[in-house]
This record gives C-alpha cells, sequence and structure tokens, in this order.
C-alpha cells in the first residue's frame, strides 16, 4: 500500500502540473476551476482504475478523464463558474514579482484569446499535441477517436489559428501606422 | 498555397509521415515559398502554445495531493464553494465579508450537531415510549451497548436513579469505540455525555494584541446521549483534524522559510502567509487544548511550540523588517519544526488509519 501510494505520488507530481495547464487552457484560462477538475481527474483514477490500468495507460486515461470534466462544465452553463473564478482570481495569492506575472498574463491572454474560435475537438487534440507531445494515436485513444480524425483536427486548428494569427498582426501593423 | 501540400507539412512537423514521404516533402518544402511559410507558422504557434505555463502554487499541489490520497471524495459543486477551492478562495471571500473561517467553521459543526440531535431525539420519542415501564426496574438497555454494533446509549434525565447501569454502558460504549482512549483515565466524562472533549468553560488566555484568536466554542454537550456511531465520528474528527493542521502548518512553514531576505527587503509581500497563520492560529490553539485534556503530550507539546509562531507570522506587518522575518526563520529553523511537523503529521495520520 505505501509503495502504491508513492508511485501515485510520483505520478501526481509529474502530471498535476501539466493537467493543470491542458484544462486552464481547454476552459478558457479558468485557473481556479482548472485545478479543481484536475484534482477531481486524479482522484477518479486513485479510486476506480489506478491499481487495474496497465503501465503507460494511466496518463491516457487521465486526460480523457479530464477532459470529460472540462465538456462537462462547458455544458452546465458558464455563469456561476465566471463568478467563482473572479472571486477566486481576486483572492488568489500574487506572486512575488507583480510585473514578470503581467508580462505572463498577457501573454497567456494572446494564446487563450486564439483559442476561442476553434470547436473543442480541435482545440484538444492540438493541445495534447503541443503540450503534452502525444502521438496522433496517443490522442485518437485519449479521444477516443480514430488517427485520420486527430490528422485532421490538428492541421485544421492550426490553419485556423495562423489565419488569426496572421489578422492579428495585421491589424497591429495598421495600427502602428 | 496547395493544401495538400500544407496538410503534410503539418504532418511532418509531428514527425507522423510516413517515412516514404518525408524526403518528398522536404524537397517541396525547398522550393515552396507557401509551405514555408506554413512550416513557420505552425512551428511559431506551437512554442507559444507549449510555452503556456499556469501560475499553479506549490502550496496547492501539495494540498491537493494530500487530499487525493486521503480519499476526501470531491464535493458537489455547492460544496465545494463552502468548502473552498484548493486555495482556500471562498473562505477567503468570507474573511472579506468580515466572517472569520475558523468561526464559520465552528459554526458548521454546531449546525451539523444540532441536526444529528434532532434526529435522535425524534427517535428517542418512539423508544422512550415502549420502554418507560420498565426504565426504573431493571438496567437500561444499553448494557447490550457492547454487543451492538452501533448502539444507542440511551440515557435520559429520568434513569439517573440506575448508576450502575450507567457506569456500565459508559464502559460498553468505552469498548465499542475503535482506539479511544480518552474515556479512560482521571478525566471520566459524565455518563451520556458526548464523546468528544467539552471545551474549557474558562475563558481562554489573552493573546498578544493586535492579532488576538476568537475563542473556539463548541456546542455544549448535555445529558443527553449521542449515538455511538455519530461519536466515533465526532472522536476520529480531532485526529484528523490534527493531522491535518500539521500538515497545513508545514506547508506555511515551508512557504515562510523560502521566502527571499535581501537587501532591498523581504521579496515580496507576506499577505498569504498571514492569513494563513491567522486561519491556523484558531486551529492550534483549539488542538493544542484537546490534546492537553487527552493527556496527549507529544501533540500538545509540538502544538505548544507551533503556535508562537504562528501569531508572529499572523502579526507580521504589510512590508516587515528584514530581521522580522529572519528572527522567525531562525526560530523555526533551531526548532527544526518543518521537520518535526512532517514526522508528527504523517504520524498522527497513521494511528487514525
Amino acid at each position: 500500500m505505501a509503495s502504491e501510494d508513492e508511485d501515485f505520488t510520483m505520478f501526481f507530481n509529474d502530471f498535476y502540473p501539466s493537467l493543470c495547464r491542458f484544462l486552464e487552457c481547454l476552459l478558457g484560462g479558468r485557473a481556479a476551476l482548472a485545478q479543481d477538475l484536475a484534482q477531481e481527474s486524479f482522484l477518479q483514477l486513485h479510486r476506480t482504475a489506478w491499481s487495474t490500468l496497465p503501465p503507460g495507460e494511466a496518463r491516457f486515461w487521465l486526460y480523457r478523464v479530464a477532459r470529460n470534466f472540462a465538456i462537462n462544465e462547458f455544458r452546465k452553463g458558464q455563469t456561476r463558474h465566471r463568478l467563482f473564478d473572479r472571486m477566486a482570481e481576486v483572492m488568489r495569492p500574487r506572486t512575488r514579482n507583480p510585473e514578470e506575472e503581467y508580462e505572463t498574463k498577457e501573454r497567456h491572454k494572446l494564446v487563450l484569446d486564439m483559442w476561442q474560435s476553434l470547436p473543442e475537438d480541435q482545440r484538444t487534440a492540438l493541445l495534447l499535441r503541443e503540450q503534452e507531445q502525444l502521438s496522433y494515436r496517443e490522442i485518437g485513444q485519449v479521444l477516443n477517436v480514430s488517427e485520420s480524425k486527430i490528422k485532421v483536427d490538428i492541421f485544421r486548428a492550426r490553419t485556423a489559428l495562423r489565419e488569426r494569427w496572421a489578422k492579428r498582426s495585421h491589424a497591429h501593423g495598421a495600427r502602428a501606422h | 498555397m496547395n493544401c495538400a501540400q500544407t496538410e503534410k507539412i503539418s504532418l511532418l512537423i509531428d514527425g507522423e509521415l510516413p517515412p516514404s514521404e518525408v524526403r518528398a516533402v522536404e524537397r517541396h518544402l525547398v522550393g515552396c515559398e507557401a509551405c514555408q511559410s506554413a512550416r513557420a507558422d505552425f512551428l511559431l504557434l506551437r512554442s507559444q502554445i507549449a510555452d503556456y505555463s499556469t501560475l499553479l502554487d506549490p502550496l496547492v499541489s501539495q494540498r491537493a495531493l494530500a487530499q487525493v490520497i486521503s480519499r476526501r471524495g470531491p464535493a458537489t459543486q455547492n460544496a465545494r464553494a463552502l468548502i473552498g477551492s484548493s486555495r482556500g478562495a471562498v473562505l477567503d471571500a468570507f474573511r472579506k465579508l468580515g466572517f472569520n473561517p475558523a468561526l464559520a467553521t465552528i459554526a458548521l459543526f454546531l449546525i451539523a450537531g444540532t441536526v444529528a440531535l434532532v434526529l435522535y431525539l425524534a427517535q428517542q420519542d418512539s423508544h422512550d415510549i415502549a420502554s418507560l415501564p420498565q426504565q426504573n426496574e431493571q438496567a437500561p438497555p444499553n448494557v447490550t451497548a457492547a454487543a451492538a454494533p452501533s448502539p444507542i446509549v440511551a440515557v435520559n434525565e429520568s434513569s439517573n436513579k440506575t448508576g450502575s447501569g450507567h457506569q456500565v454502558a459508559d464502559n460498553s460504549r468505552r469498548k465499542s469505540l475503535k482506539g479511544e482512549t480518552r474515556e479512560t483515565g482521571p478525566n471520566q466524562r459524565k455518563p451520556g455525555s458526548r464523546i468528544k472533549p467539552t471545551r474549557e468553560r474558562s475563558s481562554p488566555k489573552p493573546l498578544p494584541q493586535p492579532f488576538s484568536a476568537a475563542p473556539p466554542t463548541y456546542a455544549s454537550t448535555n445529558d443527553r446521549a449521542v449515538p455511538v456511531n455519530v461519536a466515533t465520528v465526532l472522536a476520529a474528527d480531532s485526529e484528523t483534524l490534527t493531522a491535518r493542521h500539521l500538515e497545513q502548518s508545514e506547508l506555511l512553514l515551508r512557504a515562510f522559510r523560502n521566502i527571499r531576505v535581501g537587501r532591498k527587503g523581504v521579496g515580496g509581500e507576506l499577505s498569504y502567509e498571514r492569513k494563513r497563520a491567522q486561519e491556523l492560529v484558531n486551529q492550534n490553539i483549539m488542538l493544542r487544548r484537546e490534546a492537553d485534556a487527552a493527556g496527549d503530550v507529544q501533540v500538545a507539546t509540538l502544538l505548544g511550540s507551533l503556535e508562537p509562531i504562528l501569531l508572529d507570522i499572523a502579526n507580521l506587518r504589510d512590508k516587515p523588517r528584514n530581521d522580522e522575518v529572519r528572527t522567525i526563520k531562525d526560530r523555526v529553523e533551531r526548532q527544526s519544526l518543518v521537520a518535526l511537523l512532517q514526522v508528527n503529521s504523517v504520524a498522527v495520520a497513521h494511528a487514525n488509519e
């Protein structure tokens, strides 16, 4: 039991930050909610599947569950969460370097803004590819879809983001002149 | 732009292109500016997405792990709002509205206790009617409490005459409680009173200004008993609370220990650490008194060592002087508090299991 907890602790420490990041991007920057859902995902894993999953599968299981939680949140509607997240954002302990935090926030905002127009499945597939470096086959395993769908989704997501990026740069350039 | 080729660029940068096609696409890239531009844009997007990082507080991670490992389930949406996010955001919100989180927690316990009491009384009404003729003649039904898995230790005011029966009941209740040691020893409880140690009636020792912790209070006990299963839960709460408190204090002291003290003063403000310390001080006082009452010298001593540190952190100004922070850090180091808390929180948690 002790070694199982140790293994789980190591797994948690390895993947909790990246799962939080994944969820935060998926949820449009809602950090508090992302952390809650990440914790719930790990709890589900610990309770139901940790001791039964084959080696190497836990990560995919985890991301699948986390993504499902995120989809549930979308379906529930966002009003309550907006208020909760706003409170959490106000109450959040500030980092020790406010300037660095501001710059990071602006960068985040830029990335998150670009996600807005993407459908959820494209967003998820691209996130798993770029942030978690999963292969198309592994992404298909997480999302329970075919590899060819992943191929198409990632390409469409990149094309759409590329166009938004180009428009944004063009708009900035025009304003500068 | 050739769409088929652009899609292959997407596969190429992901390493998903079949080996037989890689060379052909690379050759195409050399001569195609549109595909070169697409490749550059895709890689730029990749760096933007991959560089996205969350501002994750290490305390948050540790707390999340502790909750998952201890198998505390996720609350429902509303309960999550009450209990607070892993960063205690809602508790902080209550504080902003003027409520003391410690008092709010105590109030929740009071409400839970009242509801349990009301339910028990509702049950007992039907028991009283059935057993009324027999009460004065024989021992109360709770003589068999030891045999029942979760007996109701039924004592009401009218049956105080059956002293031996009460003593038996009290002993049987002690036996039925797993790991319960508080019932033995000189501090024997009144029969039928709650298992959980009662709060000291005297007013608390005055604390140094400006921050003075409000003395936590529990619901006063009366002669009515509570079902043993609820009492078992209440008894276990104290040990669970102690383990959690030690763990949370350890996390706070670790964070405080890592604060940078430089020539330009303390790195960043300490509002989060101060707020946390204020919350923990109240809890520390409560748990220290319980440990004293229970005769748990080790825990009481540890909590006694911890309390002044928490108070000092709670009383720090918004921008404390370097020497103020250094003094506290030195004391934490001298007493090896972090290590002691770590060892004890694990020990108490294991004992609780």
